[in-house]
C-alpha cells in the first residue's frame, strides 16, 4: 500500500511538472507573439521608416514638400520641429502605446503619418 | 480490495493526465489571440486615417482594409467643396450651380445633405451646412496666411457682412424624386466640414459591421469609431491634452463607441499676433469665442459624435449641457476651457479616469 502512494506520488509529481513545462513555454511563445512596439512612418501611405520605440533615437524625415524631425525618448515618439506650415504634427505631441489605442501624428502638408505597431515577432 | 484500488488508480491517472495536459492545451488557444493589423490612408478628407483590426486571418484584415479605404476615397471626393472629379457630381457642382440650376447628385450624398439639414435644426443653426459663404472666406485668408504669414489677413467686415446675409438667405432644396439638390440663392453654399467626417466614418463602419468585421477601430482625421473589442480587452478612447503631452481623459469601452473632438489648438491661424482657429460662429461670422481650447463627444454613432463637439464648441456649459439633454442616445462629453478648467459630464465625469 506505501509503495503504491509512492508511485502514485511520482506520477501526480511528473505530471504537474510536465504540465507546468508546458504552461511556461506557451507563455513563452506567447510572450513573443505579442512584440514590441515600432512608431511607423508612413509618406504618401506608404511607409518609409520603422522606428523601434524602445531605442531613443532622432529621424529626419525629408520629402519634396518639406521635413520633419521625429524624435523617439523614453518608448514615445513625437514630432521635435517641422518647416510645416501649420505645425499640427508638432503641436500634437507625444504618441505611446499607453497613450490611446488608435492615434497617429500627421502632418498633412508634407503627406506625412505617424502610428504605432506591434513588431512581428 | 487491491483490484478496485488499482481501477482506481488508474482512472485517476487518466483523469490528472486529461486536467494537466487539457488546461493548457485549452488556455494556449486564449493565449494565442488574434494579430493586431494595422493601415494608415493618406489623402480622404484632407487628412490622415489609422485603421486597426484584431483577427486571426490575415486576409480578413486585407479585405477590410481595402474595403475601408476605397468607400472612404468615395466619400471624399463626393462631400469634396474644392476639387470636382471626372464624371461625378459633388458639392462643389451644387455649389457652383447655386442660384443657376438643381444638381442631380449620389443617393448618398442627398442622404449626407438631408442629414446636415437635419443636424441644423437639432443644434439650432450651430452647426449650419448653409454657411458655406461665410466659411469660405475664412478658408482662403487662413490658407494665404499659412502660405505667406507676413501678408495674413482676416476678412474685412464688409467681406463678413456681405457673406453673412448670403449664408442667411440660403435654403437647400432636396428633390429625392428627381435626385436632385439645389441651392436657389446666388452666392449662397454648402460646408459639410463640422460632420462630414464623423458621418462618412459612421456609414463606412456600420457598412463593414454588417458585413460581419469586428474588433476594428478607425481614427478618421481625428473621428474615432470603435467596434467589438481590442482581442478581448475594451478599447482605450482618450481626449488628448491641448496644451501638453499625454492624454486628459481616457475612457475603456467595448463595442461601437466614437469619440470627435472640436478644438481652437490645432488648426489656425495668427494675424497681428491674434490666433484664428477653423470654427465659425454663425452669429458672430467670425471664429467662436466662448472660451474652450476643445470639446469632446463621446457616443455610439460618429456623425453625432462629430455635430455635438461643433455644436458644443459653440455654446456656453449652460446652453451645451441643455442641448444634450434633448439627445435621445447616451452621450458623454468634456469641455476644456482656455484657463485649463475642466466640465465633463457621463463618462467623462465618473472619477475622472486617467
Amino acid at each position: 500500500m506505501k509503495r503504491f502512494w509512492r508511485r502514485d506520488a511520482v506520477l501526480f509529481l511528473s505530471l504537474l511538472l510536465l504540465s507546468g513545462a508546458l504552461f511556461l513555454v506557451l507563455f513563452l511563445l506567447r510572450g513573443n507573439g505579442e512584440g514590441e512596439w515600432d512608431a511607423v512612418i508612413s509618406y504618401r501611405g506608404n511607409v518609409v521608416a520603422r522606428l523601434p520605440l524602445e531605442h531613443d533615437t532622432e529621424y529626419l524625415f525629408e520629402c519634396e514638400e518639406g521635413v520633419n524631425r521625429v524624435v523617439i525618448e523614453g518608448g514615445a515618439v513625437r514630432v521635435e520641429s517641422a518647416d510645416c506650415k501649420n505645425q499640427i504634427c508638432v503641436r500634437h505631441g507625444t504618441l505611446s502605446p499607453d497613450s490611446a489605442d488608435v492615434d497617429f501624428i500627421s502632418c498633412a502638408p508634407h503627406r506625412l503619418l505617424i502610428v504605432l505597431e506591434r513588431r512581428d515577432p | 480490495m487491491t483490484r478496485r484500488s488499482v481501477f482506481g488508480r488508474a482512472a485517476l491517472s487518466v483523469a490528472l493526465v486529461l486536467l494537466f495536459c487539457l488546461v493548457p492545451l485549452l488556455s494556449s488557444c486564449a493565449r494565442f489571440p488574434a494579430k493586431r493589423y494595422t493601415k494608415v490612408i493618406d489623402g480622404p478628407f484632407d487628412t490622415g486615417t489609422q485603421l486597426v483590426i484584431y483577427t486571426r486571418n490575415a486576409s480578413d484584415a486585407a479585405a477590410f482594409f481595402d474595403r475601408f479605404e476605397s468607400e472612404l476615397f468615395a466619400w471624399d471626393q463626393l462631400a469634396d467643396i474644392y476639387y470636382e472629379y471626372d464624371g461625378l457630381n459633388n458639392l462643389r457642382t451644387l455649389n457652383r450651380a447655386a442660384g443657376i440650376e438643381p444638381v442631380a447628385l449620389d443617393a448618398s450624398l442627398l442622404d449626407l445633405l438631408e442629414y446636415g439639414l437635419a443636424m441644423r435644426e437639432e443644434t439650432g443653426g450651430r452647426v449650419d451646412l448653409l454657411l458655406g459663404s461665410v466659411l469660405s472666406l475664412w478658408h482662403a485668408c487662413r490658407e494665404a496666411g499659412l502660405d505667406d504669414p507676413e501678408h495674413a489677413r482676416i476678412p474685412t467686415d464688409e467681406e463678413l457682412a456681405e457673406a453673412g446675409e448670403i449664408a442667411r438667405r440660403a435654403t437647400l432644396l432636396i428633390d429625392r424624386d428627381a435626385g436632385t439638390a439645389f441651392l436657389p440663392v446666388f452666392g449662397s453654399s454648402v460646408d459639410v466640414g463640422a460632420f462630414a467626417k464623423g458621418y462618412a466614418t459612421e456609414k463606412i463602419c456600420f457598412e463593414l459591421e454588417t458585413l460581419g468585421y469586428t474588433d476594428f477601430a478607425a481614427n478618421v482625421g481625428g473621428n474615432l469609431r470603435t467596434s467589438g473589442s481590442a482581442s478581448g480587452e475594451p478599447w482605450e478612447l482618450s481626449v488628448r491634452d491641448p496644451n501638453g503631452e499625454g492624454t486628459v481623459r481616457s475612457v475603456a469601452r467595448d463595442g461601437s463607441v466614437a469619440l470627435a473632438t472640436s478644438g481652437s489648438y490645432q488648426r489656425y491661424y495668427t494675424v497681428d499676433g491674434v490666433r484664428y482657429h477653423h470654427i465659425v460662429d454663425p452669429d458672430t461670422n467670425a471664429p467662436a469665442a466662448l472660451g474652450w481650447t476643445s470639446v469632446s463627444v463621446l457616443t455610439a454613432d460618429a456623425g453625432v459624435a462629430d455635430v455635438l463637439s461643433t455644436a458644443l464648441f459653440l455654446l456656453g456649459y449652460e446652453e451645451g449641457v441643455s442641448l444634450l439633454s434633448g439627445v435621445s442616445a447616451p452621450v458623454s462629453a468634456l469641455w476644456i476651457a482656455d484657463d485649463g478648467t475642466t466640465f465633463a459630464v457621463g463618462a467623462f465625469d465618473e472619477g475622472g479616469g486617467s
